[in-house]
């Protein structure tokens, strides 16, 4: 592919171009992943080594928990060292197969 | 008609063979590099010139003039028509690029550089916005709330931002090209929708988030290098780059999350 497009005559180039619309007709116009990731690189520069990479989740907030008994109920409680945020108004528990969102309220003075 | 083309020196031979070996072998044919300089070698072309006895005109002035005005909503248009426009949309697409070409050829005769950048804008410019319904279609058929610019008017095109869903401006882009040559400058928006392809062609659609618009949907993440963000899915992954750090989350994945987000704020503006 040693052309110059500028050197090339009309009528050859058009026939590139019909070829190229034909062509483009099958086409997604897709990136292929290694260089849909490359031009990712480009433009937000190298990407930096992460420890932990592909093993560790990174939650947010991480805090203990100890559990309770209490007849027919499970309580959760919090270790007694532990600090939960002043603005904490939900707590996700992630387990096997089913995501548990609880919504918080404030106590009532 | 005397015309000649005034190339920006930064544009290289090299670029130009790239050019046309893209537009004979396809996307497909281009490694990295190559592709990265095709990428740049539009970019510079945007300030080429034409120059006629009458007027001297830039390449992307040529693009507004005889492709965008004459075409871009009647394009629209058809498309919107479409019931399916991830098939439907690339012979509309042909057969508007046909009626261009034949159009440059009359007005700008003895050229073929602006022919192939009209033509190569105006593929990007007709997936784009081929993806960009595909996607609204989807996020209305999953019962997501969101506000879209009105593709069919030209200002409104212009918008910012493509989308907002919870409050997020986000943009739907169908090559990282438009993001290419912001390189350096940011990231505008709080998300992308975007989309690749892997192995056999499998079709990956992705979301990249700011880590503070990924904190609003929720969800913890894997961290991963940008190559392998994809394996992990359905775990949305962070990936740490040097302009920053971005989450990348499978579309469905994205979906659901919005989704459920937005059912818990319906619900806590009943109670």
């Amino acid at each position: 592919m040693n052309r110059l497009i500028t050197e090339m005559s009309t009528d050859e180039f058009d026939t590139v171009i019909d070829a190229y619309i034909e062509r483009e007709t099958r086409d997604t116009g897709d990136l292929p992943a290694p260089l849909f990731y490359q031009t990712l690189r480009d433009i937000f520069g190298k990407v930096a080594e992460l420890p932990g990479e592909e093993t560790s989740i990174q939650s947010r907030f991480t805090i203990a928990l100890e559990r309770v008994a209490a007849g027919s109920r499970l309580i959760l409680s919090s270790l007694p060292e532990a600090s939960l945020p002043a603005d904490l108004r939900e707590i996700e528990v992630d387990l096997p197969g089913i995501r548990v969102l609880v919504g918080l309220k404030p106590l009532a003075a | 008609m005397t015309t000649t083309l005034r190339l920006p020196t930064d544009f290289t031979d090299g670029q130009q063979r790239l050019i046309l070996k893209y537009l004979v072998e396809g996307r497909q044919a281009l490694n990295q590099a190559e592709w990265r300089l095709i990428l740049d070698g539009f970019d510079l072309l945007h300030q080429a010139l034409i120059v006629t006895q009458e007027k001297t005109l830039t390449f992307r002035q040529v693009y507004q003039e005889q492709v965008d005005c004459p075409f871009a909503d009647l394009y629209l248009a058809e498309l919107l028509k479409l019931p399916d426009t991830t098939r439907g949309y690339p012979s509309l697409r042909a057969r508007m690029a046909r009626v261009i070409t034949k159009r440059l050829r009359h007005d700008i005769p003895e050229t073929n550089l602006p022919l192939a950048y009209c033509l190569y804008f105006w593929e990007s410019f007709a997936a784009g916005y081929a993806f960009e319904v595909e996607i609204y279609r989807d996020l209305t058929a999953a019962g997501i709330d969101f506000e879209a610019h009105d593709i069919r008017n030209r200002h409104a095109r212009r918008s910012p931002y493509d989308l907002k869903v919870l409050g997020l401006q986000g943009d739907i882009k169908t090559s990282l090209y438009f993001l290419y040559v912001r390189r350096g400058r940011g990231l505008p928006h709080d998300f992308y929708i975007t989309r690749f392809y892997q192995g056999y062609r499998q079709r990956t659609l992705v979301v990249m988030l700011k880590p503070k618009a990924w904190d609003q949907i929720d969800g913890d993440t894997v961290k991963a290098s940008l190559e392998k963000a994809a394996r992990h899915f359905p775990l949305p992954a962070t990936a740490k780059l040097e302009a920053g750090t971005i989450v990348i989350v499978d579309y469905e994945v994205w979906k659901q999350k919005v989704l459920r987000r937005q059912q818990r704020q319906h619900i806590g503006e009943q109670q």
